[in-house]
């Protein structure tokens, strides 16, 4: 059996998906539609920077990948897929609430200001500079922003030495991390101070942010992040054949494949923050989680179908596509029987749900597998 | 893998998962659990859905789980079954397996710790009244009442105005509790909204100080904000019995809004208490020389390696989770020891 | 005869079953189960083929929205059961022979209440059309 694992996206996510796939001895086809991050070399790894997947066919076990990266096209195959290609951020002047002016900044452009230590945009020496940091501003911030930008608050008080204060409406410490974190803070001089409904208002004097117990005045205001899914999503997801949720990320937010990665697809699974809010540790869990997914399927001799599975009478079979449009795993194609073309069910990667039986318009999909009393049986029908 | 095997100390749904996670890899387990059952503290997780959609709570994973690591053949469960005198001996670790007294020496090649956690008890919040006032009960109560007896079974309690509040032992350094056990809020705030819903004419109130919102799954807050329920920020400092009326609690609070003390009277006080290490990772910690954090919960420097090599930590053990999550860490414990044994067997 | 078919996802009606039964419990006389393996593929036959099989009533059960494994499953079974329900109302047997509602594994104890009230209830009676 080919155990070869494709890995799409570029993001850090899709690393450590890499990470623990090749520690599992699996072959990994990675690609991604920018540079790829560095990667710990490999033979068992194939790298495809810059390409997109244009095509996708087969099923759990075989499927096929067509790479279009110009000017040579590629074909991976791979046994099972996981899709890890992160989220994105949008830009600061995407939401008109947030003040366009020099002092207000996002969390990179402060990062960078950062490593570069002298003046801000001359407005005064950074040591004698209030900087505001404000979570929770136009959304309640995920645990990737929040832990980004108190790292970063942290960072800026350690490096300028200058005020730092925390604006936020509910602070996240639901992990050891940011436990820790926002403890160092407070330890280190960093007040925290509770968000009201008002927005920031800026001008030449500063920023004014109103909060719980007054109004605070600032010299920049930092805004966390705000993330989305990637506008490419809805576009891999079609090619994959895999469904999104109403909020745009990956998979249908189902307790049951939420949580352990799982598509509504055999064989294709998710991994890091194109389907979960997360920090960094939490997408790692999340890709051992992935890996562990793959390696559970993979690591059987031969795929075996689920116990109980659908069949099509190919001779009662209308072809009327109602079976390949109701399927939600996207286990039912066209197909010939010798001289006929009818549906038919790939059984690898049949749920056994039955949706296809129930909506056949002519009964001509059975259930095989499930014991069916007499009382229910077809047979019995007038 | 054969002529390995691997020993789970404790049979909730962490201990669970990852006895058929190695399972399924072909690693033989013995999973040790103290009660005459499997699936330790989610039994008593009850369905939480509202108006016909899941919450997310995750109580609905346990079921399939606890019956599939019963039908693997490669997992030995243990009931009713402790172990002692847990140690390393050469490469492997040797162990007394103690069911009905009866003791049985072992050896594993190496040991996943999932033993979980317990309820924070909420008599040692003594100004909140719990154990004295019969008005004020736990989410875990709660909890327990709905699942043991069904949805509807605060439905005909005439409950006019109910309260949860949010910390009650948690996030609480004065009693050497400064950790947030992330599962209050989420379980708090659905079990509102389940109540919101199947009693419309109550009132709620949640008392908090942050609510942990992030995640997809979250969504929880901002529904229970639109369906009406008020949210104050600031615990109440104490709960009493009301003067006006013996069934009500009246509730202290600072109003941060107009800065002054205010006192809110309520027919049923929930706390939201939170979760702490159970006493058996003291003792295995202590037995086996691995390091604990400074709450108590086993020290893990990646995600559920323990300080001692052959040694892992699945699930609430190491630190607060959700049944979901607590999958999750489980399913990493089990790769992780895995990996240990392919390292190991050579 | 079968006072109450119960047709349902054996992913949350039958774990539901199944937990209630390893605390003791035996569904009562007259009552049988009839597992599907999702709500999904509950056919509106199901329900007539139970009722015609001499049952009083039928109970349907399926999943919470966003806990079906096929994920819209729970859809398809309250569609169907509310396709049922119509038939009967035309033929003027009495809709409420049907009952359907949502479970989850952890809801043994719903499920047993649900069983109780509905094989203690008077029979159906027909009635006119509409």
């Amino acid at each position: 059996m080919n155990k070869t694992v494709a890995v799409l996206g570029g993001s850090a996510d899709a690393g450590w998906v890499v990470e623990e796939l090749l520690a599992l001895s699996y072959s990994v086809a990675w690609v991604g539609q920018e540079d790829l991050p560095d990667s710990p070399r490999s033979d068992g790894l194939r790298a495809y920077p810059r390409s997109r997947v244009s095509a996708v066919s087969g099923c759990v076990g075989s499927f096929r990948l067509e790479l279009s990266a110009p000017p040579e096209r590629a074909v991976i195959d791979a046994a099972a897929i996981i899709v890890a290609m992160g989220n994105q951020r949008l830009p600061l002047g995407a939401d008109a609430r947030i003040p366009a002016h020099p002092r207000v900044l996002s969390t990179q452009v402060l990062a960078e200001r950062l490593s570069a230590p002298r003046q801000i945009s001359g407005i005064a020496p950074a040591q004698r500079q209030h900087i505001l940091f404000a979570l929770d501003m136009l959304e309640l911030s995920g645990k990737q922003a929040v832990v980004e930008t108190l790292e970063l608050a942290l960072r800026t008080h350690d490096t300028w030495h200058c005020e730092v204060s925390v604006l936020y409406r509910e602070l996240q410490v639901d992990s050891d991390l940011l436990e820790s974190l926002t403890r160092t803070m407070r330890e280190q001089g960093i007040v925290f101070h509770r968000l009201q409904d008002a927005l920031p208002v800026v001008d030449d004097s500063g920023v004014h942010v109103k909060h719980a117990d007054g109004v605070l005045d600032g010299d920049l205001l930092v805004i966390a992040p705000v993330v989305r899914p990637r506008s490419d999503s809805a576009e891999l997801a079609g090619l994959l054949r895999i469904a999104l949720g109403a909020d745009g990320y990956f998979q249908q937010l189902n307790v049951r494949s939420y949580r352990p990665g799982l598509s509504n697809r055999k064989g294709i699974y998710l991994a890091g923050r194109c389907h979960l809010d997360a920090d960094d540790a939490g997408a790692r869990a999340d890709a051992a989680q992935a890996a562990a997914n793959v390696a559970i399927l993979l690591g059987q001799d031969h795929l075996q179908p689920e116990t109980v599975i659908a069949e099509v009478g190919s001779t009662k079979c209308i072809r009327c596509l109602t079976c390949i449009r109701t399927c939600p795993h996207a286990a039912v194609e066209l197909a010939a029987y010798g001289q006929v073309t009818a549906a038919k069910v790939v059984e690898l990667a049949c749920f056994g749900c039955g949706a296809c039986a129930a909506n056949c318009p002519v009964r001509a999909i059975t259930m095989k597998g499930i014991d069916v009393p007499v009382w229910l049986q077809e047979a019995a029908l007038v | 893998m054969p002529n390995t095997s691997v020993v789970i100390i404790g049979g909730g749904i962490s201990g669970v998962a990852a006895a058929l996670n190695l399972a399924q890899r072909g690693v033989a387990v013995d999973l040790v659990e103290r009660e005459p059952r499997l699936g330790g503290n989610t039994l008593d997780v009850c369905c939480k859905a509202v108006n016909g959609q899941c919450q997310h709570c995750g109580g609905c994973l346990v079921a399939e789980r606890l019956r599939a690591v019963c039908a693997e053949p490669l997992v030995t469960v243990h009931l009713s079954s402790t172990i002692t005198n847990i140690q390393p001996a050469g490469d492997t670790f040797s162990y007394q397996l103690v069911t009905a007294n009866v003791k049985q020496a072992k050896s594993a090649r190496a040991v996943i710790a999932a033993t979980g956690f317990d309820h924070i008890d909420a008599r040692t919040k003594g100004p909140y009244g719990y154990g004295a006032l019969s008005m004020v009960i736990t989410g875990e109560d709660m909890e327990r009442r709905l699942r043991a007896e069904g949805q509807s079974v605060y439905d005909c309690a005439v409950l006019r105005d109910v309260a949860f509040i949010q910390c009650v032992g948690s996030r609480d350094e004065h009693a050497n509790r400064g950790w947030c056990s992330q599962v209050c809020c989420r379980y708090a705030v659905r079990l509102a909204r389940l109540l919101g819903a199947r009693s419309p004419q109550t009132n709620i109130t949640i008392f908090k100080m942050d609510i942990q919102t992030a995640g997809r799954d979250s969504q929880a807050f901002a529904l229970a904000q639109q369906e009406g329920i008020r949210f104050i920020c600031g615990l109440p400092a104490v709960v009493r019995r009301s003067e006006k009326d013996s069934a009500k609690a009246a509730l202290l609070f600072d109003d941060i809004n107009t800065g002054q003390f205010r006192t809110n009277e309520f027919d049923l006080v929930v706390l939201a208490t939170g979760i702490e290490p159970r006493s058996d990772a003291l003792q295995l910690a202590e037995t086996l020389g691995v390091e604990r954090n400074r709450f108590g919960f086993l020290a893990s420097q990646d995600g559920a390696a323990l300080s001692i090599p052959g040694i892992f930590a699945a699930g609430c053990c190491q630190s607060p989770r959700s049944i979901s999550e607590s999958i999750v860490h489980a399913t990493a414990a089990a790769e992780a020891c895995y990996r240990y044994l392919q390292e190991h067997t050579q | 005869m079968n006072k109450l078919v119960i047709i349902g996802c054996d992913r949350s009606a039958g774990e539901a079953l199944r937990s209630l039964q390893e605390t003791g419990y035996c569904l009562p006389e007259g009552v049988i189960y009839q597992p599907l393996p999702c709500g999904g593929s509950l056919d509106v036959l199901h329900v007539l083929r139970a009722l015609e099989s001499g049952a009083e009533r039928v109970l349907v059960l399926s999943c919470y929205a966003d806990a079906c494994r096929s994920f819209n499953g729970n859809t398809w079974a309250e569609k169907r059961t509310a396709a049922a329900q119509a038939l009967l109302t035309e033929a003027g047997l009495g809709q409420e022979r049907i009952t359907y509602r949502q479970v989850s594994p952890n809801m043994s104890a719903d499920l047993g209440a649900w069983i109780h009230t509905l094989i203690n209830l008077e029979p159906v009676e027909a009635q006119d059309r509409a």
